[in-house]
This record gives C-alpha cells, sequence and structure tokens, in this order.
C-alpha cells in the first residue's frame, strides 16, 4: 500500500478491504506502522499487539480468499482503550493497581467488533480510571501529547484514542465518556468523538468509574467511521442488564439522510463568561453551516447548566467510591507488601496501588455517602440532577438537537491545570450535562484557533437519537473539510 | 449544610475508603475537601423541596431474566490474577483467631 492510500478513512478502508482492493494484511501492517511511528512522539498507546493483529488478519485474508464473507468489518484495525477488557495484552485502566491485570474475558464491544472481523491492533493511554481531563493522570505512562502541539495536552481522559485519532488514519478507536471523556479529547485532537446514548451499547468489560454515567463510544475522523463502529457495537447484551433492547438502527444508512427541516436549539447557558472568544467565534460560526444546510436555529434553555458540573463532581465521586472498593489486593492487582493483618492489606495496597486523583475521588465519594452527609449531598445532587434531566426533556419538546461547544477552551498546555483539580474540572462543564441526562454527544472539529489548535463543535439529542446526532455531524462534514486537516505530528498524508 | 473540616474528619473519611494516608496526604486532602465544598455551595442552596432525586439513568427499575445455567469463569481463570493463591483459593492474612495478627 502507498503513502497516500494511508490517508484514507475508516469506512474508506473498510471498503477497500470488502471489494479486494487492499488486504486484512495491509491495512492491520499499516495501522501498527503508523501507531509506531507517532506514539515515539505521542505516548498515545499503552500496548501494541504487532505479532496477534498480524495473525488475525492473514486469517481474514485467508477467509477471504476462499470467497467467504468474515463480517461486516473485515480486516478493520481499531484500538481500545486501556480500561475496557481485551483478552490480549493488559487493562490496567492506566492505574499502577492493575498494572498486571489481563482480563480473562473480551469486553461485550470487543467481542462484537473481532466476530464482525474487525482486528484490535493496540490499547491506549488514559488518565487513571478515566479520571482527568488531560491525559496527564496515567500511571502507567507519561502524558499523551497533543499531535496538533506537542507541548499541548489531548485532553481526557481517552487522550491517548483521541491523539491516535487524530494523528493516523485507516482506523477507528474506543473510549469510555463519563462526563465528557470521549468529546473533550475529541475536540482538543480535532477528531470525531460519540458518546452513545446511556444503554445503546454494552459496558460489560468496561472497568466502572460511575455506573450511571459511563458509556463506551468511539472516536474517529469521521462521523461516518463512528457511525459505522456504533452499528456493530451497539445493542442489548444480557451481561448488562443497563443496555436498551431497542433495535439498532443501520446507522451507516440513516445518516445520509436530509437533515433540512431538522431543528436545533442553541442553549444560552453554554456560552458562559469563562468561555475563549476564539472558540466561540468558530463554534457560531459552525453554527451557521447548519443555517445553510437549512436546519432552523433557534435559542432555547438549560437553565440549571450552572449546576451541572458540582452535580457531576459529587455523583462520580459516590459511584466511584463504590466501584472502585473492589480493588483491596486480594482478587487482582498489586499488593503492599508484608500486611500486619488484613485492613493493613487493603488501606496500603489501594493507597500504593491508586494515583492522588483517584485517591481524592474516592475520598469525596465515601464523605458525601456517609451517614449525616448523604442527604445534604449525594442526595441533593441527585435532586439537582432530576431538574438538569427535566431542562433536557422540555427543549428536546421544541427542538430535535442542541448545538453547543465541546469545551470553553482549545487544549492547554501540559502542566498548566495539573496542580489545580478544581481548574480542571472547569473544562468539562459543556460536556458532564450528557451524561447526567444519558442523552447522546457528539464533537467533531469546527476550525482552528489562532494558535493552531482544532476546536470542536457538539451535538446533543435525544435519549436513543444517536442516529440524529450522527446525522448532523455527517451533513456538517460534507460541506465543510476541518474533519481532514493534517496535524503537524502525523503519519498519514506525507508525501 | 456547613461542614468544617478537620483532620478527624478526613481521618475518618481515610479509614471508611481503607487508604492509609500519610499525614502529608492528609493536609492536601483537607484543602481539597474545602475547595469542593466551596464549588458545590450554589447548588446547595437550589431549592429542591418537591424534586424526586434520579438516581438511575433508565426508566427499567428491574430487569429480570430466566435463572439458567451457563458457563462462567473457571477458578482458574477467576484466580489468575490473584497475588497470592493456595490450593485454589485467594490468601489473606489471618482474619480470626490466631492471636495478636
Amino acid at each position: 500500500m502507498s503513502g497516500g492510500d494511508l490517508a484514507l478513512d475508516v469506512l474508506e478502508i473498510r471498503n477497500a478491504i470488502r471489494s479486494r482492493k487492499v488486504r486484512a494484511s495491509e491495512a492491520v501492517d499499516a495501522a501498527l506502522a503508523q501507531i509506531r511511528k507517532v506514539d515515539l512522539v505521542l505516548h498515545a498507546a499503552t500496548e501494541v499487539f504487532q505479532e496477534e493483529a498480524s495473525a488475525r488478519a492473514a486469517e481474514i485474508d485467508r477467509v477471504l480468499d476462499r470467497g467467504e464473507d468474515p463480517g461486516p468489518l473485515a480486516g478493520v484495525p481499531f484500538t481500545v482503550k486501556d480500561n475496557i477488557c481485551t483478552r490480549w495484552g493488559r487493562t490496567s485502566a492506566a492505574s499502577r493497581i492493575l498494572e498486571t491485570y489481563v482480563a480473562p474475558y473480551d469486553a461485550t464491544v470487543v467481542e462484537r467488533l473481532e466476530k464482525a472481523g474487525a482486528v484490535c491492533v493496540a490499547k491506549t493511554n488514559m488518565d487513571e480510571f478515566g479520571m482527568g481531563s488531560s491525559t496527564e493522570n496515567s500511571g502507567l505512562l507519561g502524558p499523551t501529547r497533543n499531535p496538533w502541539k506537542v507541548t499541548h495536552v489531548p485532553g481526557g481522559s481517552s487522550g491517548g484514542a483521541a491523539a491516535l485519532a487524530s494523528a493516523t488514519r485507516g482506523m477507528f478507536h474506543l473510549g469510555s465518556d463519563t462526563g465528557g471523556s470521549i468529546r473533550q479529547p475529541a475536540s482538543y485532537c480535532g477528531v470525531t468523538g460519540l458518546k452513545p446514548s446511556y444503554g445503546r451499547v454494552s459496558r460489560y468489560g468496561l472497568l466502572a468509574f460511575a455506573s450511571s454515567l459511563d458509556q463506551i463510544g468511539v472516536l474517529e475522523a469521521t462521523a461516518r467511521g463512528c457511525a459505522m463502529a456504533l452499528e456493530v457495537m451497539a445493542g442489548w447484551d444480557r451481561r448488562d442488564s443497563t443496555s436498551v433492547q431497542a433495535p439498532v438502527p443501520a446507522y451507516l444508512e440513516s445518516i445520509e439522510k436530509v437533515v433540512r427541516g431538522l431543528r436545533v436549539g442553541v442553549p444560552r447557558e453554554y456560552f458562559p463568561e469563562g468561555i475563549d472568544p476564539e472558540v466561540k467565534g468558530l463554534v457560531q460560526a459552525g453554527i451557521d453551516v447548519f443555517r445553510k444546510l437549512h436546519v432552523s436555529v433557534e435559542e432555547v434553555s438549560l437553565p440549571h447548566t450552572p449546576y451541572a458540573n458540582p452535580t457531576y463532581v459529587l455523583i462520580s465521586a459516590a459511584e466511584a467510591s463504590s466501584n472502585l472498593a473492589r480493588y483491596d489486593g486480594v482478587h487482582y492487582g498489586y499488593r503492599a507488601a508484608d500486611p500486619s493483618d488484613i485492613l493493613d492489606l487493603y488501606s496500603r495496597s489501594r493507597v500504593e496501588g491508586f494515583g492522588p486523583e483517584v485517591k481524592r475521588r474516592i475520598m469525596v465519594g465515601t464523605f458525601v455517602l456517609s451517614t449525616g452527609y448523604y442527604d445534604a449531598f449525594y442526595n441533593k445532587a441527585c435532586k439537582v440532577r432530576k431538574l438538569i434531566r427535566q431542562d433536557f426533556e422540555r427543549a428536546f419538546q421544541d427542538v430535535d438537537a442542541i448545538v453547543c461547544p465541546t469545551s470553553p477552551v482549545a487544549a492547554f498546555p501540559v502542566g498548566e491545570k495539573i496542580d489545580d483539580p478544581l481548574k480542571l474540572y472547569a473544562v468539562d462543564v459543556l460536556t458532564v450535562p450528557a451524561n447526567l441526562a444519558s442523552v447522546p454527544g457528539i464533537s467533531f472539529p469546527c476550525g482552528l484557533s489562532g494558535e493552531g489548535l482544532p476546536v470542536g463543535l457538539q451535538i446533543y439529542g435525544r435519549p436513543m437519537e444517536d442516529e440524529v446526532v450522527l446525522r448532523l455531524a455527517h451533513a456538517f462534514q460534507q460541506e465543510t473539510d476541518y474533519h481532514l486537516r493534517a496535524p503537524p505530528v502525523r503519519a498519514w498524508g506525507e508525501e | 449544610m456547613a461542614v468544617e473540616i478537620t483532620d478527624a474528619l478526613i481521618r475518618q473519611i481515610a479509614k471508611l475508603s481503607r487508604l492509609a494516608v500519610s499525614d502529608e496526604e492528609l493536609a492536601e486532602l483537607a484543602s481539597h475537601f474545602r475547595k469542593v465544598l466551596a464549588y458545590v455551595a450554589a447548588f446547595q442552596r437550589l431549592d429542591t423541596t418537591d424534586v424526586d432525586p434520579s438516581i438511575f439513568p433508565l426508566d427499567a427499575a428491574n430487569v429480570y431474566r430466566e435463572d439458567e445455567v451457563r458457563p462462567s469463569l473457571s477458578a482458574k481463570d477467576a484466580l489468575a490474577n490473584a497475588p497470592e493463591t493456595a490450593s485454589g483459593h485467594f490468601v489473606v492474612p489471618r482474619i480470626v483467631g490466631g492471636g495478636s495478627a
């Protein structure tokens, strides 16, 4: 395969393999080579599956050579965030406490993708257990770097996935999103990132952070690449009782439907005081693209938006404190040396195995769930969550989707916010509402700042209407070329 | 609700969290708690008298399935990641009896 072909997006690679223009082995080898090349600078992969992936691709080629169909994603390479279980390699959630953990099973999404013929080529770096917005909180690797400016963060927590989605082509990337962890890094790295509706995709095999907010999703250059992956990943799973029993639409087909006549709302609360004026300008210009596509644009109000982030901070911490209780130095993972008794074993294994941000969140979560504080903090937050959900229900009576910025700022320098957790939490203000309200959200690029950093436009849809947000993003990408812009660090599109 | 963040409170939370935090970490955590409480103070003043808390993200209350026997992890797989095992069990320090340990 020539260098120029590497610029193919993942859907084009899929089609090229199916029409036998490209062999699965070529596509997978190209993906592996691209990752190895950019990773020297980006530190985005925690593991690369050279031999396993090549062997699997050769097997798929043999099936194709026999004239059989290995599935709709035959030979399509993909990467998996380090908090999603794969039998290949380790699944550590970028935590020292799980540094040596090898999952005894594949997550449902991985199983479905592999059954469809897709080939896992690498695991990607992240903030430990998904707790962070910059991928500086990785307990295993140094910070992942932004391909647009290597002095800057890629966003987080799916920063490894976003950096690779930006710097490589011809593969897609699994991420997870609890408060913006797919959309915010997609925005900072200039790629498309979809957080599906809660329940649309099985969470079985995702290491739990906050179970009422967590969702597995996908990042790629294009909305149609995300649609292609979602079509295979989505659907009910008996092993996740929160997965929804609803038919899975043919997303790849339905995103081609016209957007003319759809109504989108722009929430006035999503342009807060602290928003970067450049971000505001590019997002507003992006909204004009929808006007040009004859989508009706109107102002809406989501009045409880200012309360969303505090609500998220408490609820996600509460659920994390409960979910992370399982890391006890007994069943798997890190164990402290020479424990004097069982409590010492638990307490030292945990304090030595978890990073500082994870400990902070476990502590805050334990506090808000403890006697005397439960009503004033946790239960109060759940009530405010209800008000936030009602804001969305009301808005969605008038509009089909909501359009807004993904983050109030573009990517920031490594080290700038890491010492002040509250400052770092603030970059999530515009993404956490989707998780609190269980609605689908997508982020895609709408331009570059003067500094050459991508800015993301975000679309929210009604619960289970993932098709609508994908369709709007796809229509935007048919009209613009922001998603095709090439970052300085990349493995594709070179002479 | 105004909460006074004392060392004793943080120590108690650390104990409940099963985290053997050092004195240095304790001071940092106390400062973090103060910032978080200040951050959530605004919504504390929000009137939520007649609001039902939203705890579950979906309407589905209980999801039932047939109680069928299905393959599950083998004991070998379940123990494969354990830091210490013996004859098909997880090993922990002595919990009952055996004197002071």
